[in-house]
């Protein structure tokens, strides 16, 4: 039921705040905001993670389309559960955030924001395919317009490059949500691993299904070189909107690689590892580098938002406890930190107009609290020891190092870049004689503004020192997705009973599953959002589409 | 409270203090609070002209190393420009220095409990607090000989800095701010001593970086500022990276990061426990190489130390404190206390050696040339830890604590005294302007006079028996047969006539550069101007007061049995590590003490009697290309910035332009492109034939079925 709750009542309020008052959507916002996430948390707080225990837990299955074993499945493992709070929030925060900053269309604004939250919740706590991938895909339309609509002056543009990159990465892995249902003849994900452990996929199989999902979560995640959409995106959405973007829906693709990957297709992720650990290692350096000739601070945290997210997929594919444990944190880590940046970055857009770095120097001297909480921000992010992000890269580091220490130092060197770009960043923005009129008529942050600055500031540090709040709600999962990589690593040693196991199988079911496949393709591609290039893959999906939800007309 | 949990209290204590002063500091002193120009209408935005990208980077970023020295150098007090009075001063200081003192206080105790201890094991260990429970980490302090030591030095020195800073900073805006970092800086400190498994020690690691890099650019008004504590912050980050690289390393074979307990890194269990697990030949060698190259970024060595001269654009007590006394010697007790991983890899330890003495050579002739007083003192700290350093690769670690605690006395001393000289001159630091100041600032002067001497090595004081010892083992040092049955490779001994020799010309230089800067400020005729000799002034005695208290620790520092109380930490599986040497070592103390004078007595020769505090005058000096290549620190930081920063950035900037934007987004915008056209063409299937979509249809259908077919087959082979 709490499962349930958490989607629908972002959807009430968001239907709430389009019949509110426009003055009064905000608050019926907030409030929505607020009562989802007291909710994540009380079921967080309910939610037993510990070493043995089950990994998915409040399991909701409904019937939606039984005779192709499509259930409207809720549940969640530690990580998934520790999203879905992170979710919600963000969510508040930049409710909140937005109070005093958004005044133009705002029952709309308020809506999406919702509908955004509803979404990205939805998709971190379905258990079955089909419906992952309808909240994977329909998260974007509220996205869309949010950029669209109320983004920077390049809007248009960096929204429909969003758009259409990340719905073209999704549609690989729906080829291989189909190829898992074929194999596994239901869409159930609880099921499908059972079935995997009793029936394995033949390695290349497995491999290739891995990868079709992979493009669509390296995409969602900015991994280089699947990141352009994404400095574009965050520098022209407005602030509220980057938070969500970078704090909790690019964390479904790094998600989708642990609950995808590393737990479902260990196997896979094994082979993959070198390849996935490869392009962590690249966006680390990459975002890094060029995050350090950004002249715009919200494309330097753009950039450094790809960078960091490159340390978490090198910890999930580490194949070890500290790695993936780490990575898990760090996707909360990263949230909070990035989210906390941005949002200072849109409280200077909201002042002076620009977040150019000649058009700011001297904030330390003018606005000192802004400037206070910045540091801390940045400390953060550079990962500094008592900080949230410290814990996190720590853990990813060395577990990467038992496994692949040659990544994992390269990847290390992360931290030389983050210092440079972050304090390079820091000294232009901040030191110096406050000097630029527009500098100079900046008004501090107001008491509102300090309060959600504030709670960031208490999560870096109450998470830097305890971490554990959050490790141990992820034990169980992540002692599963271990011992898988262990076993895969323990078959991968022993190839000869490998090559057999297969040959055995082939007289089983396949051709039976095999024919609702092409029926069952169309409820899964609905791609309800407009347009064209859905046609290239999904050719039979029309006659289905209206029994989709509404996500691609409603706003 | 178990007493056991001391530790904990003396690193919380500064905590507080600095709490205090961050939350509540700034209403203390009466800071006056930004004023806001008139507001802006709500909707009126400043968008930025169109910015040239490409102009802006050169002059974006004023390398710090180009700040040449010859000019004057923008005022070491730029607090004494706005002259500003803090309000509660007594308070806001008082906080800070009382909550270092209570903690040195505390530290008392448990030095005078650990040394109380009897047996083997001299050790306090508080309760754990669980942190990163993946790989069994936590939050824990550890107090042993070695850094009890250093818990004294921190807090002690500290405190008395801590009541300088009140006279020195009096007339700061930033008061209240400055005294919070410092805490911070005890704060960090404390951890990285106390620090129970490496990777406590590396959160006060990186916590001192933080803390050196804020108060480095704690006048963040002046570019050169805020240059130098970015320079500072990404230089130690090299080192951190490696240092981080190394713990990885050892809890891959160690299974652990704790320094004792079961298994613990330091202990013979945990040794044992690595040999069985397979530590590697390689990584025997390249972890102490690590944890070293991390050491030479905390303690300024070659190749990361050209980030301390820049650091002395923090106000003086700062580079008293952390960049001389604490901070910078960070690296010379991490070598200490991961020794058992240094001993075991003759290589790294000739490394560490040389380096050392490469440093210390390379650091003493450029403080020779230097004009700026701070400069200099700078130089000859990157020269002094250096000399540490050489005691560590030869095994004399006992030794090297010795010099760390001596300097930390007498360079804290030199340093406030120039800060006091600083002070009284209104923020003049170029020695080429003084001159004649012994009748003016006669306590200065002769406090200095001691640091002087005892950093000369002049037989008696402090400097001479740390010093003395490090050249003794340096020359020749045998293991004894319990170590060299412990760690075979290095039985044949670790030292060697020549890195004596060169350390001997280091010790000739360093009292011929500290006699040269102290005669040239305070000796000879006055070269300063009217203005300030109307001016000068000695300090109040809140300044005066920890000068004393150094020059008597710098007199007497070198007869404290350091040595032997640290002893058991430098100490292995039971057996005392003694590196001997015979009767030699008397012969040796009086070549040490005689070159000690033969450089000040050089000094004094040359510049005592010069009237104007020159040798030479510039023109002729600028015709030496060896006196210029000094002069220009043997053009190191222009190699650093030709070689290394300047491809960098270029290589970033192709990455950024030519990787990023051209080639993955110009690929990816040809897709965006070529799916625009495909759209167009789709657009005229959309023609509203209900055949036409059926004949869609069943393609769609067929496609699909092939897909299932074909996905059949790969799943049958």
């Amino acid at each position: 039921m709490l499962m349930t709750l958490l989607l629908i009542l972002p959807v009430l309020f968001a239907l709430a705040c389009g019949f509110a008052p426009a003055r009064q959507a905000r608050s019926v916002a907030l409030l929505g905001a607020m009562v989802t996430f007291a909710v994540s948390i009380f079921t967080l707080v309910g939610f037993s993670g510990s070493a043995g225990g089950p990994v998915y837990q409040l399991v909701e299955q409904r019937p939606w389309f039984p005779a192709l074993k499509i259930g409207i499945n809720l549940g969640a493992d530690g990580p998934g559960l520790l999203m879905i709070v992170l979710t919600a929030f963000l969510t508040v925060a930049v409710v909140w955030y937005s109070y005093e900053k958004v005044t133009f269309r705002e029952k709309e604004y308020y809506a999406l924001l919702l509908a955004l939250d509803a979404t990205v919740i939805g998709a971190f706590s379905a258990l079955d395919l089909v419906l992952f991938y309808i909240f994977f895909e329909a998260c974007l339309v509220p996205a869309y317009f949010l950029i669209g609509i109320w983004g920077g002056r390049d809007r248009v543009r960096a929204a429909t490059k969003f758009f259409v990159y990340t719905v073209v990465g999704s549609l690989v892995m729906l080829l291989s949500i189909i190829a898992l249902y074929i194999h596994a003849g239901t869409f159930d994900i609880t099921e499908i691993q059972d079935v995997l452990t009793r029936k394995p996929l033949p390695p290349e199989m497995g491999l290739f299904i891995f990868l079709g999902f992979a493009v669509a979560f390296a995409v969602k995640t900015g991994l280089f070189p699947f990141h352009t959409w994404l400095p574009d995106a965050y520098a022209e959405a407005p602030a509220a909107v980057t938070v969500l973007l970078s704090g909790a829906m690019a964390k479904l693709g790094t998600f989708g690689f642990y609950r995808f990957g590393v737990l479902l297709l260990p196997d896979a992720a094994h082979t993959a590892a070198p390849l996935m650990l490869t392009l962590g290692v690249l966006s680390i350096l990459f975002g890094g580098l060029v995050a350090a000739m950004q002249r715009d601070m919200r494309r330097v945290l753009a950039y450094s938002s790809i960078s960091h997210l490159g340390f978490v997929v090198v910890g999930l594919f580490a194949g070890t406890k500290p790695g993936i444990s780490g990575a898990v944190l760090q996707m909360v880590n990263h949230g909070i930190t990035s989210g906390m940046l941005f949002l200072i970055a849109g409280m200077i857009y909201a002042r002076i107009g620009s977040t150019h770095l000649r058009a700011l120097g001297g904030l330390w001297e003018q606005t000192p609290l802004l400037g206070r909480l910045l540091l801390i921000a940045t400390l953060s992010s550079v990962g500094l020891p008592l900080t949230n992000s410290f814990v996190g890269e720590f853990l990813i580091l060395l577990g990467a190092y038992q496994n692949y220490p040659f990544f994992a130092a390269v990847a290390t060197t992360g931290v030389i870049w983050s210092a440079i770009y972050m304090l390079v960043l820091f000294r232009k923005a901040m030191y110096g004689a406050p000097v630029r009129p527009a500098v100079r008529r900046m008004l501090d942050l107001t008491t509102n503004e300090i309060s959600l600055l504030g709670a960031f500031t208490v999560l870096i540090f109450l998470l830097g020192i305890q971490p554990r709040i959050l490790l141990h709600s992820a034990d169980a999962s992540v002692d599963a997705a271990v011992a898988g990589v262990t076993e895969a690593v323990e078959r991968a040693s022993r190839p000869p009973t490998l090559m057999q196991r297969p040959r055995r199988r082939p007289p089983q079911t396949e051709p039976a599953t095999a024919a609702p496949p092409a029926t069952a393709a169309p409820p899964a591609t609905p791609s309800p959002t407009e347009s064209t290039e859905s046609t290239e893959t999904t050719e039979s999906t029309q006659p289905t589409q209206p029994t989709q939800p509404t996500e691609g007309r409603g706003p | 409270m178990n007493t056991s949990d001391l530790p904990w209290l003396v690193v919380l204590l500064p905590l507080v203090g600095f709490l205090i002063n961050a939350f509540l500091g700034a209403r203390l002193t009466g800071s006056p609070k930004p004023v806001p120009e008139a507001p802006l209408p709500p909707h009126v935005s400043y968008e930025m002209e169109p910015e040239e990208e490409e102009a802006g980077s050169a002059s974006d970023e004023p390398a710090a190393s180009h700040d040449g020295h010859g000019q004057a150098h923008g005022p070491d007090a730029g607090h004494d420009h706005d002259h500003f009075d803090p309000k509660n001063k007594g308070l806001v200081g008082g906080i800070a220095t009382v909550s270092v003192f209570l903690s040195f206080l505390l530290s008392v105790m448990l030095f005078l409990q650990i040394g109380g201890m009897a047996g083997e094991e001299k050790r306090i260990l508080t309760g754990a607090i669980e942190w990163m429970a993946p790989i069994g980490l936590n939050l824990q302090l550890a107090v042993d000989p070695l850094s009890a030591l250093m818990l004294l030095i921190i807090t002690g020195v500290g405190s008395l800095i801590h009541l300088y800073s009140i006279g020195y900073m009096g007339h700061d805006r930033g008061f209240a701010r400055y005294f919070a970092y410092l805490n911070l800086f005890i704060f960090f400190m404390l951890l990285l001593v106390l620090g129970a498994n490496l990777a406590m020690l590396f959160v006060g690691w990186e916590g001192v970086g933080l803390a050196s890099y804020l108060l480095i650019g704690f006048w963040y008004r002046r570019d050169s500022a805020s240059a130098a504590a970015n320079k500072a912050f990404i230089v130690n980050r090299i080192g951190d990276c490696a240092l981080l690289i190394a713990l990885f390393a050892l809890y891959k074979y160690f299974g652990t990061l704790d320094l004792y307990g079961a298994k613990g890194i330091l202990t013979q269990a945990g040794q044992q426990f690595a040999d069985q697990n397979g530590y590697p030949e390689g990584a025997v060698n390249y972890v102490p190489l690590l944890l070293f190259l991390g050491a030479a970024g905390k303690s300024a060595q070659i190749p990361l130390y050209t980030w301390l001269p820049d650091a002395m654009e923090g106000p003086t007590p700062v580079s008293a404190l952390i960049h001389a006394a604490t901070m910078v010697t960070g690296g010379v007790y991490l070598v200490c206390r991961t020794y058992p991983l240094f001993l075991s890899s003759p290589n790294a330890m000739t490394v560490v050696a040389v380096v050392g003495l490469v440093t210390a050579t390379l650091a003493a002739t450029i403080a020779c040339t230097q004009t700026d007083i701070k400069k200099v003192l700078a130089y000859s700290t990157v020269s002094q830890l250096g000399y540490m350093f050489l005691a560590c690769g030869v095994g004399a670690f006992g030794a090297a604590m010795f010099h760390v605690a001596t300097h930390a006395f007498f360079k804290a001393l030199l340093f406030l005294g120039s800060g006091s000289v600083i002070h009284a001159m209104g923020g003049e630091q170029d020695m080429r302007k003084m001159g004649g100041l012994r009748a003016k600032l006669p306590v200065t002067f002769l406090t200095m006079a001691v640091g002087t001497l005892a950093i000369a090595g002049v037989p008696g004081l402090a400097g001479f028996f740390s010093k003395d010892e490090i050249l003794a083992n340096a020359f020749a040092s045998e293991a004894t047969d319990d170590i060299a049955a412990r760690f075979p490779t290095i039985a044949g001994g670790l030292g060697h006539p020549l890195l004596f020799i060169v350390g001997l010309a280091v010790a000739g230089l360093t009292a011929f550069y500290m006699g040269r800067m102290m005669l040239k400020t305070f000796m000879g005729a006055p070269r300063y101007d009217a203005a300030t000799a109307n001016h000068l002034h000695e300090s109040p005695a809140v300044m005066t007061l920890p000068l004393w208290i150094l020059a008597a620790l710098s007199l007497i520092g070198g007869f404290l049995p350091i040595e032997h109380f640290i002893e058991p930490s430098i100490h292995w599986r039971g057996e005392a590590l003694h590196l001997d040497f015979g009767a030699t070592k008397t012969v040796l103390m009086v070549v040490s003490g005689a070159v000690a004078l033969l450089g000040l007595g050089y000094a004094w020769m040359r510049f005592g009697s010069a009237k104007n505090g020159e040798y030479l005058p510039v023109e002729k000096k600028t015709a030496y290309s060896i006196w210029w290549l000094i002069y220009n620190k043997w053009l190191v930081d222009d190699f650093y910035q030709d070689v290394v920063v300047d491809p960098g950035r270029r290589f970033a900037r192709w990455l950024w332009r030519v990787v990023d934007v051209r080639v993955t987004d110009g690929l990816t915008g040809g897709w965006g492109t070529g799916i625009a056209h495909l759209a167009s063409v789709i657009r005229h299937w959309q023609s509203g034939y209900v055949r036409n979509y059926a004949l869609s249809m069943l393609a769609g259908v067929v496609l699909v079925v092939i897909g299932a077919l074909l996905g059949m087959m790969v799943g049958r082979r």
